[in-house]
């Protein structure tokens, strides 16, 4: 194991230089530096993140505890063998270890497949199932929508036809004729851009397109990360100081979060505004919107568990609790992820002040098995979307 | 019977089954029936009625209106008893002593008061502002009662108890806001120090230090941590420790009584854990009191371990192995499982107490026979499964895969994660070398 992370103070004016620079290590230079969340049950290693080492091995970080001010790295193999997980824990940490899985999106559809089994409960499994089916229809109806706008480029009277009866399978297998008539019109290889088509399909749908009806799951995910700001900013109002100050910067940390998604969100927006070109241009455009869609899951990667568990937490006595668990676990924006240097230096800011507040649940402390805990982190798979 | 007795007992079994309701209620409509309640939380039945829930409200602080009065009541609440004692034990404030301090305070400086409260209603919903009039409100009440405390019968040690907090409340809110949400689990290095400087603020103040040291081991999971720390400060003195004693005491026989009273309606694993936490409390209060004290709360709580062993007894541990079965079956629906799992949970959780409880025996047999069932299904599920004729992910296999990790799952709450790792190990190994040979 390794420490890292940790703060150094000034005490003379010659070393504020080297404190400005020192203030950098607070945080991780890139997203995947940072890791990607796993969603383990075992208390102690909630919220904890899987990243590759400069070997390319994979290694576990985990968030502090134990009274220190720093992250703990261990390297993944060793995890089973430093900790009691839970069979599930155990189920998702050879996943992710068989499949090198290191993006949000992955460890994201692997903890599905590991709630499914039923490991984490009945809860967890039933609502695993109903997410991997409202995943897979979202799916199909993001490409059956990016289908229909390129028809509408193509010949807009076709498009209104076909939308009528987009919700059943004839409609869209009747889209998918009329997009392979439109490419032949326009002298295009019709199995290369199906092939893009499904590429373009499968890289937007959890963000969704911006002309549907219904918001994808990253935009809602984004609303969520709002609503929480605003919630627990509400919150500490009414709270002692401590907490009241603890309750802003958790408001601050999402309301940065926000302001650089909704930049990236727009890029990802405008490039999806023709999908016609797109497709047409796919080698030099498609990496572009890519990179836009990871940047967007990297972003929000983290918080979704965060945000439940704050609106799972009924009452004053409940609320402080989570406050304390919820400020380690706080997603901060890596030092060269930020858009611009106005961005950067937020982010170095609220590194600095996440430093002072270090709290950790008592049984983590003690490195006793804490089942209460195990058992709210199972509940809260279930609620998560 | 009488009508007059009749009407009383019928009132009487109506809040007692309107409080079990409460107790049972999700925590969203606990508190949304406690708002509702609250603009007649002054009536006697309603006050009956939330004693009835005191353990939620505990739990879940919904959110109460604020008054004068529930001000003046915060440095002292956590000290609050319910009503059905005959006189207070040494440091509780039974809640009916509430009302005649008020009376005594109203009277004894209505323009006081009159101010206190338009500085409240100006406040309005700031909080801040709200929260720093609490100060003044404390010295209100403490001034008022320098010289002269009220009189009820049975009442004179809680008034006392509530000038001494008055007096000190600013140092007993301030440890409150910093400290942990309560029960608190133990006293660290932090809240120690805390807990000192409070002391030796109150000392340099003048202030008496008993009432800041009665909250806060009231709010401890398990009192005898306040007297450890006290003990290493150089002791306790003779009529503090006394105080304290009978305190922790009371906590720990308060917490039975509670258990008592809502165990009837918990589930298998709430039952369980509620059956540890006392007893884990009961046993180290017990080593860290007095003789004089011990004494007190043995007999208070005598039969205690077996009353909450047979319950254990008849709610977990007889009927786990029959709900296991059933969550065995084929294609279980979800509130069977969650039923299984509840008792393996239930069971696994007690163990450590059975030794204590004269379970051990019945306990290890009843997970010996868990433990026979799930693996008898997980060797029937890896037969089915190891066969070569499965093309790709059927219903019908992940129907067995599912029934297999149930299986793995209730092992794990049963007998612990170490153990369901090997099971699990063990069938993953299994699993992938049939599907490398497939």
């Amino acid at each position: 194991m390794s420490e890292v992370g940790h703060d150094h103070s000034v005490s003379t004016p010659e070393l504020v230089s080297s404190w400005q620079q020192s203030r950098q290590h607070l945080l991780p230079s890139t997203f995947e530096e940072r890791g990607a969340v796993v969603p383990f049950t075992t208390p102690l290693l909630a919220f904890a993140r899987v990243r590759k080492d400069w070997r390319d091995r994979l290694e576990l970080v985990i968030g502090p505890f134990a009274g220190t001010a720093g992250s703990y790295v261990i390297a993944w193999a060793a995890v089973r063998d430093l900790f009691a997980l839970t069979s599930h824990d155990a189920y998702l940490y050879e996943q992710v270890m068989e499949k090198k899985i290191l993006e949000p999106h992955g460890i994201r559809l692997a903890a599905l497949e590991a709630a499914r089994t039923g490991l984490a409960g009945p809860e967890a499994a039933e609502a695993a199932e109903h997410t991997l089916a409202i995943e897979a229809e979202a799916r199909v109806f993001n490409e059956v929508l990016i289908i229909l706008r390129v028809i509408e480029e193509v010949e807009k009277s076709a498009a209104a036809a076909l939308m009528r009866d987009l919700v059943t399978e004839e409609g869209q297998a009747r889209a998918r004729r009329a997009l392979g008539a439109a490419v032949r019109r326009l002298d295009l290889d019709p199995a290369e851009f199906d092939q893009r088509v499904s590429l373009l399909g499968s890289m937007t749908y959890p963000i969704g397109v911006s002309w549907s009806a219904e918001a994808g799951r990253m935009r809602r995910l984004m609303q969520r990360v709002i609503e929480f700001g605003e919630s627990i900013s509400s919150w500490g109002e009414a709270r002692p100081p401590e907490q009241a100050a603890k309750a802003e910067f958790c408001h601050e940390v999402a309301q940065h979060t926000v302001h650089i998604a909704r930049r990236v969100l727009e890029e990802f927006d405008l490039t999806m505004t023709n999908p016609l070109r797109l497709l047409r241009e796919w080698p030099e455009r498609g990496p572009v919107l890519g990179r836009h869609a990871r940047r967007l899951t990297w972003l929000l990667d983290g918080w979704a568990a965060i945000v439940e568990l704050w609106f799972e937490a009924v009452g004053e006595g409940r609320q402080v609790v989570t406050l304390d668990q919820i400020m380690p676990a706080l997603p901060l924006i890596p030092r060269d992820e930020a858009l611009d240097e106005g961005d950067r230096a937020a982010s170095n800011e609220i590194a600095l002040r996440a430093k002072r507040w270090v709290r950790m649940n008592e049984n983590w402390r003690t490195g006793l098995p804490d089942p209460e805990m195990t058992r709210r982190l199972e509940l809260l798979k279930a609620r998560l979307p | 019977m009488s009508a007059e007795f009749g009407a009383t007992l019928a009132a009487e079994t109506l809040l007692s089954a309107l409080g079990t309701k409460l107790r049972q209620l999700p925590a969203e409509k606990f508190v949304a029936a406690i708002e509702l309640l609250n603009p007649i939380a002054e009536r006697r039945t309603v006050i009956e009625l939330f004693d009835e829930a005191r353990p939620r409200l505990r739990e879940l602080r919904p959110v109460r209106p604020i008054t004068v009065k529930r001000i003046l009541c915060q440095p002292f609440e956590d000290l609050l008893c319910s009503n059905d004692r005959a006189a207070a034990r040494d440091g509780a404030v039974p809640r009916r002593a509430i009302e005649p301090l008020w009376q005594l305070l109203a009277e004894r400086d209505p323009p006081g008061l009159d101010r206190l409260s338009r500085c409240l209603k100006a406040a309005g919903g700031d909080a801040k502002a709200v929260r720093e009039l609490g100060p003044a409100i404390w010295r209100w009440g403490s001034g008022a009662l320098a010289h002269r405390l009220p009189s009820a019968p049975g009442l004179d040690g809680a008034f006392a108890v509530m000038r001494d907090a008055l007096a000190s409340a600013p140092t007993i809110e301030d440890f409150k806001c910093a400290a942990p949400a309560k029960p608190l689990a133990g006293i660290d290095e932090a809240l120690g120090k805390q807990i000192i400087q409070g002391l030796e603020r109150l000392r340099n103040e003048g202030k008496p230090t008993e009432a800041f040291l009665l909250v806060i081991a009231a709010r401890l999971a398990s009192p005898a941590d306040l007297f450890m720390l006290l003990d290493k400060r150089g002791g306790r003195s003779s009529a503090l420790a006394r105080r304290l004693d009978t305190m922790a005491a009371q906590v720990v026989t308060d917490r039975a009584r509670s258990f008592g009273r809502m165990a009837a309606a918990l589930e298998p694993d709430a039952l369980a854990t509620h059956a540890e936490g006392l007893l884990r409390t009961l046993l180290e209060t017990s080593k860290a009191l007095g003789p004089a004290a011990r004494g007190a709360l043995e007999q208070e709580t005598m039969g205690l371990a077996e009353s909450v062993g047979g319950m254990l007894n008849d709610r977990v541990v007889v009927p786990a192995p029959e709900a296991v079965e059933r969550a065995l079956a084929e294609r279980p629906d979800r509130a069977t499982v969650a039923a299984a799992e509840s008792y393996a949970r239930a069971l696994g959780r007690s163990r450590k107490i059975a030794t204590t409880l004269g379970l051990a025996g019945s306990m290890e047999g009843a997970i010996t026979r868990i433990r026979g069932r799930c693996d008898a299904q997980i060797a029937r599920c890896l037969d089915e499964l190891e066969r070569p004729a499965w093309d790709g992910e059927t219903p019908e296999r992940r129907a067995l895969e599912g029934a297999l990790y149930r299986a793995i799952r209730l092992i794990e709450l049963a007998e612990g994660s170490h153990i369901a790792q090997a099971v699990l190990a063990e069938v993953r190994g299994r699993l992938r070398q049939a599907s490398e040979l497939g």
